[in-house]
């Protein structure tokens, strides 16, 4: 799609807001136009780690997520996600006599983050055809699309997402999405990313720009996914990402171009008490020497990991659970036994006069069981058998236990 | 194309109607002056500071030709000349921990030259590749794979008795690259403060004046105050608690050369030279400002310091047998270092900040 062409849309979209906003309906009461949904989790995590046996035993209440949503009409809705994560965030200011030398500290109250992960006007301009313009989630991997604590089968998101790519990944921009006969189309301009916080070992996935007050908004990206249903259960498709990440650095540091291209192929099947999951990511990463170069260089201030970016990452995984109370018809239990293998690499491949590290190819075995009740409860258990590609003492086997809910 | 991108933006922002605002909390532009601070300020960037950088590029540069002819000669007495060429460039490096500002810190250039710990594992993987190891490549690595624990680990070897006939030649070519990736850091930073370079020290000499980085004369004494703070407060509650109170030798920082008490004393004597205003040649410090406000405050500082250096050098011993034979004795020292710290904190810093 050519830039005019999603100008246009642009305007068309702006013009139809404000013609869907003329027309309300007052027949509505606010509670028939206000919905709340939300979800969260908490997790134990007990690691054993032979690459670092002091690792520390953790509870983290991953997040917890509101999601307000309000119909400004049939045709237009506004969509929000707030976000706690690690049980949000508390920070003060304090004067103290006696135990700070008489000083105004900075205290942390309580560690982590409130964020609106997205903001979201959809309008609903014909029957297989809605706009979208805010805070969008970016339509790509499989958490893109089954991202809720009680959609995957693991206690956690699956590491090949999580490692290589934003996991929870939304952006500024506009969308659309139609669809046709069984497929679904998805196509968003966004913000792109900002290549100054990639790293050796989660590639592009610090990039998106979440510690800035601001984002630079000097480069774009297109984000793109299709995918076919064969049911309502069973859905297949590809999506695809690419962007420049160099205008958005902080400083102009470096000319060189930074195109990022991600694809994947990702399969979600639910069939007679089976759930089988598949994903295939690969990516890439223009003048990853350059890059790696210039981060080097950058202000232990920015606080990024400054390691060196390979050219390609490389990701996929493949699990499988069964429902073993399926054939007691007992629609409000679900007992998933579930196992997965999973291999990611952040670097995949380096150019140049980069070191390709072998501790960042990570393949895990993860088996399991979880516990779904009204699909609205689960608990859920799995424990990580993962093996990096170091000759000796590279195991990392976590067990998890989680809970999550969702409304 | 820069119309419909100026378009594109605009309608994005017409189309997002929620952006965040942001306020901005602005510093007091002004602070009134009332101690001169110029002269303390000088001294310290141009002879303190600057020197300290300038001697380490030059040990540095002697300890590229140390490990060039220990590996074209490899003998004990070469090893060894290697070996005190490597204490030599610490030296001046660990004496500089004290001002951890500036350019090192905003160019990013302290990890290169001091990340700990060394990454053995990956280091092993590094001499298995195949690639060149020269120093571009070695630029290219991570911290904990190149800088002074790098070096110290390839001449001494991870039980500090490595003998000249151990080294392989991928290791000599390894340790030379790191050398020279090391000369070239240190280059980059002698290079930042020096006049006849970028002139980070200007900053400093030029606080509270047009175009300096530091608003006020005040402002930039206490950015010394704080990197003599955050110094003693790291090799009491971090370099010498830690290994001490875990009783774990891997949490020592140079145990391969059983430099640790050297580093020690060193990163002590960071605080003494800008306290005295003393590295080579004598001038205003610190202390010019603190004898004006109170001679005893001026008087017990300069004896914690010394106190905190005669108490790690009567460690007895190397630091990692002490952490286990003479446990009271690392104690005493790391108690001395935390006094230190404590005065600097809530008696010298207060002076400065009243003003």
């Amino acid at each position: 799609m050519s830039l005019a062409k999603i100008t246009t849309l642009l305007l068309l979209l702006s013009a139809g807001i404000a013609v869907a906003q003329t027309a309300p309906e007052p027949t509505k009461t606010f509670n028939e136009k206000f919905e709340l949904h939300g979800y969260g989790e908490i997790t134990y995590n007990n690691f054993n780690w032979e690459t670092y046996p002091d690792k520390r035993n953790n509870i983290d209440l991953n997040r917890v997520v509101f999601e307000p949503e309000y119909a400004f009409s049939d045709k237009l809705k506004l969509e929000m996600e707030i976000e706690f994560e690690h049980g949000g965030t508390g920070s003060t200011m304090e004067f103290d006599k006696f135990e700070e030398f008489g000083e105004f500290e900075m205290e942390i109250e309580k560690g982590g983050e409130v964020i609106i992960e997205e903001i979201e006007l959809a309008w609903q301009i014909k029957p297989w055809l809605e706009l979208k313009a805010g805070r969008l989630d970016v339509p790509v991997g499989h958490i893109a699309a089954y991202g809720e604590p009680l959609d995957y089968l693991t206690t956690t998101y699956n590491n090949v997402e999580a490692a290589l790519i934003p996991a929870q990944w939304y952006e500024y921009g506009i969308g659309a999405e139609a669809e046709w006969k069984n497929f679904t189309f998805e196509l968003s301009l966004i913000n792109g990313l900002d290549n100054s916080a990639f790293s050796s070992a989660n590639w592009i996935q610090r990039g998106n720009q979440s510690r800035f007050e601001y984002v630079n908004a000097a480069a774009f990206a297109i984000a793109a996914r299709a995918d076919y249903a064969f049911s309502d259960d069973i859905v297949t498709g590809i999506s695809f990402y690419t962007g420049n990440t160099t205008p958005n650095r902080p400083k102009p540091d470096i000319t060189a171009d930074g195109f990022v291209q991600v694809a994947d192929i990702h399969l979600h099947a639910k069939f007679g008490g089976f759930t089988v999951n598949g994903l295939l990511l690969s990516g890439s990463l223009q003048n990853a020497e350059i890059i790696s170069e210039a981060n080097r260089n950058l202000s232990n201030n920015l606080n990024v990991k400054r390691t060196p970016v390979a050219s390609a990452a490389l990701g996929y995984f493949v699990e499988g659970g069964y429902n073993v109370l399926a054939t007691l018809n007992k629609p409000d239990h679900v007992l998933n036994i579930f196992c997965g293998y999973y291999y990611y690499d952040s670097m995949y491949k380096t150019t140049g006069d980069i070191f390709n590290n072998p501790r960042w190819e990570r393949s895990e075995i993860r088996p399991g069981i979880n516990y779904i009740w009204q699909n609205n409860i689960a608990v859920k258990t799995d424990y990580t058998i993962r093996k990096i590609g170091i000759p000796d003492l590279n195991k990392e086997n976590t067990f998890t236990l989680a809970l999550a809910y969702k409304f | 194309m820069v119309t419909t991108q100026k378009i594109l933006l605009s309608s994005l922002i017409l189309s997002i109607t929620l952006l965040p605002l942001s306020s901005c909390k602005e510093d007091d532009p002004t602070d009134i002056e009332t101690y001169d601070f110029q002269p303390i300020l000088n001294h310290l960037a141009q002879h303190v500071i600057t020197e300290t950088y300038v001697d380490l590029h030059a040990k540095s540069i002697s300890l590229v030709s140390a490990v060039t002819t220990l590996q074209t000669s490899p003998t004990a007495i070469n090893l060894e000349a290697a070996r005190q060429a490597w204490r030599d460039t610490r030296k001046p490096w660990e004496q500089s921990e004290g001002f951890l500002f500036g350019p090192v810190s905003t160019k990013g250039i302290d990890p290169s030259i001091d990340s700990w710990p060394v990454n053995v594992v990956d280091l092993e993987a590094v001499l298995g590749s195949g690639a060149v190891l020269s120093k571009e490549y070695i630029d290219g690595l991570e911290g904990t794979l190149k800088g002074f624990h790098t070096i110290e680990f390839l001449l001494w070897g991870e039980d500090g008795e490595k003998t000249v006939d151990l080294f392989t030649a991928r290791e000599f070519e390894y340790l030379i690259a790191t050398c020279q990736s090391l000369e070239s850091n240190t280059n980059d930073l002698q290079n930042s403060w020096n006049v006849t370079g970028e002139n980070f020290q200007s900053e400093i000499a030029e606080a509270g004046e047009d175009g300096s980085m530091y608003v006020s004369q005040k402002s930039a004494m206490q950015e010394i105050i704080n990197g003599m703070i955050g110094i003693a407060d790291e090799v009491a509650n971090g370099k010498i608690y830690d290994p001490l109170s875990q009783l774990d030798v891997t949490l020592e920082e140079s145990r391969f050369s059983a430099n640790s008490k050297a580093d020690f004393i060193d990163n002590i004597r960071s605080i003494q030279n800008l306290y005295a205003g003393l590295y080579m040649i004598s001038g205003d410090g610190v202390t010019t400002f603190i004898v004006s406000e109170n001679s005893e405050l001026n008087a017990l500082v300069e004896a914690q310091m010394q106190n905190a250096i005669d108490l790690i050098d009567a460690i007895p011993g190397t630091f990692t047998e002490a952490i286990f034979e003479n446990p009271d004795a690392v104690t005493a020292a790391q108690e001395s270092v935390r006094q230190l710290q404590e005065t600097l904190q809530s008696q010298v810093k207060p002076l400065i900040d009243a003003i």
